[in-house]
């Protein structure tokens, strides 16, 4: 039986090992395309890009998409369907937009053909673009504060380590501590643990503060930017 | 074993659940990020953050790192350090929850649903650590009362 489970054992670290090391060695790509050299083939990928062509469907502002309209006020926060986005299109060569920048703005299932003609257009695209900017600044953060809490879980981990370490080195040293130099050292081992704990907890902290004004800024550049779309919306420019 | 090693036995029992445990929740948030990492699982933790831990616990139960310590005769610290260091891990994990689940619903992306899973896995396993060591922490002090008891 015991063997059985030794043979076992072997078995599976033997397979960790071939897994580990021998699987990366292998790669298919990699023969293919050398044996494509080794007989002369030259490999080459032709790239045929598709262009679906702009068709000029509306004037500005007509809803162009078919989802339906939402009456009644707008949960901000619902989905990524709420999220006002904006799309740079042609003009289809009208006179009318000569010298203007036309976009597809859309938001809540709805897309308009508009132009920056209208002034309110440039806010609307500077605060779509901003919220765009601040939302990719807080994956990196996120991204950061994951890290920054493994961090301070160590530096506390560390600091507790270090108090013990302390203890012991004076208790290595000193043979025979008095009463009151053994208290004062206890306290200092005590208090160092508390200190770098303490700051772990303060780090999280700043970072959770942090995240909320990133936050706060998405949220008012978000409603900001629906409430002009919803502006565009009620009242176009004629 | 001698008595004097039988003595320091609840002390030596609570300095291998605390190093056990939070070696284990810390190996398990490096385990967390090294997935969300994948396959560069080394981008942002370092291979060390896994090693270290292991070499610790190797210590602590091939040297009997525990038992050592545990004859320092520094009972109070020994508590005491043990519940900051719980206290302190599992009001990080807290906050790392709040943290991560503190999102507008538009912003839910799979990276953010997965770390909302991992912080709550890991609020357990600090919570779990935290009531181990309060239950090793009183049995020390009440091998200790037992002990001022008698004599």
């Amino acid at each position: 039986m015991h063997k059985h489970k030794r043979g076992f054992r072997f078995l599976l670290v033997g397979l960790i090992i071939v897994s580990l090391f021998l699987c990366p060695l292998y790669n298919p790509i990699s023969d293919i395309t050398r044996s494509a050299s080794a007989d002369g083939i030259v490999q080459q990928v032709t790239f045929v890009p598709k262009v679906t062509p702009f068709i000029f469907h509306t004037l500005s502002p007509e809803q162009i998409a078919t989802a339906a309209y939402l009456y009644g006020p707008i949960e901000y926060e619902k989905d990524a369907f709420y999220s006002p986005t904006y799309k740079w299109v042609s003009c289809g060569g009208d006179p009318e937009y000569t010298n203007h920048t036309c976009f597809e703005i859309c938001y809540g299932g709805n897309c308009y053909f508009v132009s920056d003609k209208d002034s309110r257009i440039s806010l609307y695209i500077s605060l779509v673009k901003h919220r765009e900017e601040k939302i990719d600044e807080l994956e990196g953060f996120d991204r950061d504060t994951v890290d920054v809490i493994f961090d301070v879980v160590a530096d506390c981990l560390e600091g507790a380590g270090a108090g013990i370490v302390i203890y012991s080195l004076y208790g290595i040293a000193v043979a025979d501590p008095e009463p009151a130099s053994k208290t004062i050292v206890t306290l200092i081992s005590a208090l160092a643990t508390v200190a770098v704990c303490g700051k772990s907890i303060w780090g999280v902290f700043s970072q959770s503060n942090e995240k909320k004004v990133l936050l706060a800024d998405i949220v008012s550049s978000t409603v900001t930017a629906i409430d002009i779309f919803i502006d565009i919306e009620k009242y176009p420019l004629e | 074993m001698n008595k004097s090693d039988e003595s320091n036995l609840p002390l030596a029992n609570l300095i291998r659940i605390v190093f056990v445990s939070q070696s284990v929740a810390y190996l398990w948030r490096g385990v967390a990020i090294a997935i969300d990492d994948a396959p560069d699982i080394f981008q942002r933790v370092s291979v060390w953050s896994f090693i270290l831990p292991i070499i610790v616990l190797s210590l602590l139960f091939i040297l009997k790192f525990d038992r050592w310590f545990a004859k320092l005769n520094a009972e109070f610290l020994i508590i005491f350090l043990s519940l900051v260091v719980s206290i302190s891990t599992t009001v990080i994990a807290i906050m790392e929850l709040i943290y991560h689940f503190d999102v507008p619903e538009y912003l839910l992306t799979p990276t953010r649903q997965y770390w909302q899973t991992i912080s709550i896995i890991t609020l357990i396993f600090y919570v779990f650590a935290f009531f181990l060591t309060l239950y090793f922490s009183i049995r020390v002090i009440q091998k200790q009362s037992r002990i001022i008891e008698a004599k």
